[in-house]
């Protein structure tokens, strides 16, 4: 029986004159988490951000603008989500966590459907499903 | 409802911005440093939160007329642009897996368009 003599990989990597560090599976499952929270609130955020527009119709003033809750709180959360994600990327690998953010287009759909009755069709599934594993594609293929 | 070609123009466009601000992110992100100077002196980030600012507002105009579940997805058009100034400015390689990403992605905002004038 052979004895494998490879060392197990180093914790640190030095990469000219950058040091990087490895993620420990906690860190990993933690990026996989925080991914799938800001999926759920940027499509929030959406929702939001709908709401605000129609608010904003009924109500076209910089006032009404200032005041428009739904606006701002969408806009809130996209901004949250947005330092979720960057945090989530330090640590987790993009191939994967890429096509997990294509997600938010399937909560997306399923809240416009609930919230606005907006209408679904093949051709509208048919895209959404078309870009999400075209988002995925692009995960796996940016990992190379 | 239905979603009018102007409210895609107006999404496609706030994308198109967009694709922008991500390459003042990842410039910006290589200037960050663990300290909080490295964060307000840091223009090219400064200049990614301003475009992106700039591109939610078109993006917030477009959603005024039309359907959230035609333009969310459409918003997923600057993956394109982002992938054309990667390559010119970071000199991030095109691959087969991009370019297939992109195609799907592609096929998917043209179905999509094509949903828009179908009734449900």
């Amino acid at each position: 029986m052979a004895i494998t003599t490879i060392p197990p990989p180093p914790d640190s990597v030095i990469l000219g004159k950058v040091s990087v560090t490895a993620s420990t599976p906690g860190q990993k499952r933690r990026s996989l988490l925080m991914i799938l929270v800001f999926t759920l609130l940027s499509s929030a955020a959406q929702v939001l951000l709908k709401f605000g527009t129609v608010q904003l119709k009924l109500h076209p003033s910089l006032l009404g603008l200032l005041t428009n809750f739904p606006l701002l709180g969408g806009m809130a959360l996209y901004g949250i989500g947005a330092a979720l994600m960057v945090l989530a990327l330090r640590h987790g690998e993009l191939s994967v966590l890429y096509p997990l953010i294509s997600l938010s287009y399937v909560w997306v759909a399923i809240l416009s459907v609930a919230v606005f009755g907006e209408v679904m069709n093949p051709f509208k599934i048919g895209g959404i499903c078309a870009i999400m594993a075209g988002v995925g594609v692009l995960g796996l293929g940016s990992h190379k | 409802m239905t979603t009018p070609i102007s409210s895609i123009a107006l999404v496609t466009f706030g994308s198109f911005i967009g694709s922008f601000s991500s390459l003042g992110f990842k410039a910006g992100s290589k200037r960050l440093e663990r300290n909080l100077r490295s964060v307000y002196t840091n223009w090219p980030l400064a200049a990614g939160i301003a475009g992106y600012l700039l591109s939610s507002v078109f993006f917030i105009l477009g959603l005024k007329s039309g359907e959230l579940s035609i333009l969310f997805p459409m918003v997923s058009s600057g993956y394109i642009w982002t992938m054309i100034w990667a390559r010119v400015f970071f000199h991030e390689p095109f691959t087969r897996g991009k370019f297939a990403g992109l195609a799907l992605i592609l096929v998917g905002c043209v179905l999509l368009g094509l949903g828009t004038r179908q009734p449900g």
